[in-house]
């Protein structure tokens, strides 16, 4: 049942607990990193309130909200794979729909980026912007920043679960022994789709 | 311990998520900045406690998937306190 236990673990329970517990400290560092982002968003906020609220109102929140729900959806889907991984069945497809949400929120994100360009509020170097103020082209750089940031975290994230994805389908990732490293890659994901979830009301939310 | 399944967490989520765009059409200011902020806090603890194994996980295991949470807390109180203070002078 259990995964063979190494030096220096003494049982298969402790060995388990704790690749877990340096995935969670692991994840922690990121929340960090993203916290960093938040705390500039709280200070414009406070801050610059009318500027920010007027340049959240041009945000696309129906882009938004969709990319919420395709993630959340992203994650159920994982969680459901770490979960058959640990009863010792393989759920290839079930990996592979979760990737192609994930790829969906970058097509999405892709498409509004391309109309944040057009309409020229995307503070990209060399692009075209107009600003009514300096703090709304802060929250504008500070959008992109964060919502990037995220986005490749995502990637991180799909090329962890497309390569579970092939060794499930291979039948090289023996379960439920080993099974951890679906539980390990799961946490990843569903960290990134937790801090999405924070982003969305921040960034486009904000009234 | 199958106490609430993914599926019902994920209805839950995306229950969550009608919420706070519906509460960002009605409130607006702190009153609105606040209640996003909480039912963005309400569903990462779902998808902490259910998809990230909290439910299951020991007390030490818990502390160290939380432990960044009371570091976030300590920025942002010493940043606020600054702002929430400045008109007591």
């Amino acid at each position: 049942m259990a995964d063979r236990v190494r030096e220096p673990y003494a049982a298969p329970g402790q060995q388990r607990e704790a690749a877990m517990m340096g995935m969670y400290i692991f994840l922690a560092s990121e929340t960090m990193l993203f916290s960093g982002l938040f705390l500039v968003a709280l200070h414009l906020r406070l801050e610059h309130a009318p500027e920010v609220v007027a340049a959240s109102r041009q945000m696309h929140y129906f882009i938004g909200a969709a990319n919420t729900a395709l993630l959340l959806t992203s994650s159920l889907l994982v969680a459901l794979a770490v979960e058959a991984a640990r009863e010792g069945r393989a759920r290839p497809a079930v990996l592979a729909t979760a990737i192609l949400l994930g790829l969906g929120f970058l097509a999405l994100k892709a498409v509004e980026y391309r109309m944040e360009y057009a309409e020229g509020i995307l503070p990209l170097p060399g692009a075209v912007t107009e600003f009514s103020s300096p703090a709304r082209h802060a929250f504008m750089n500070l959008y992109l920043i964060a919502t990037a940031l995220h986005a490749v975290h995502l990637s991180i994230g799909l090329g962890l679960l497309a390569t579970l994805a092939v060794r499930l389908l291979r039948g090289t990732l023996p379960l439920p022994e080993r099974s951890i490293v679906m539980v390990n890659a799961g946490l990843y994901w569903h960290l990134v789709d937790v801090i999405w979830i924070f982003l969305y009301p921040v960034f486009y939310l904000a009234r | 311990m199958r106490t609430a399944s993914p599926v019902v967490v994920w209805i839950v989520l995306l229950a969550l998520l009608g919420l706070t765009l519906a509460a960002s059409f009605v409130l607006s200011g702190m009153i609105g900045l606040t209640v996003a902020l909480a039912v963005a806090s309400v569903k990462s603890g779902l998808v902490f406690w259910r998809y990230m194994h909290l439910r299951e996980a020991s007390g030490l295991l818990r502390i160290a998937a939380l432990g960044a949470l009371f570091w976030v807390f300590v920025l942002l109180a010493f940043v606020t306190a600054d702002y929430l203070t400045r008109g007591l002078a």
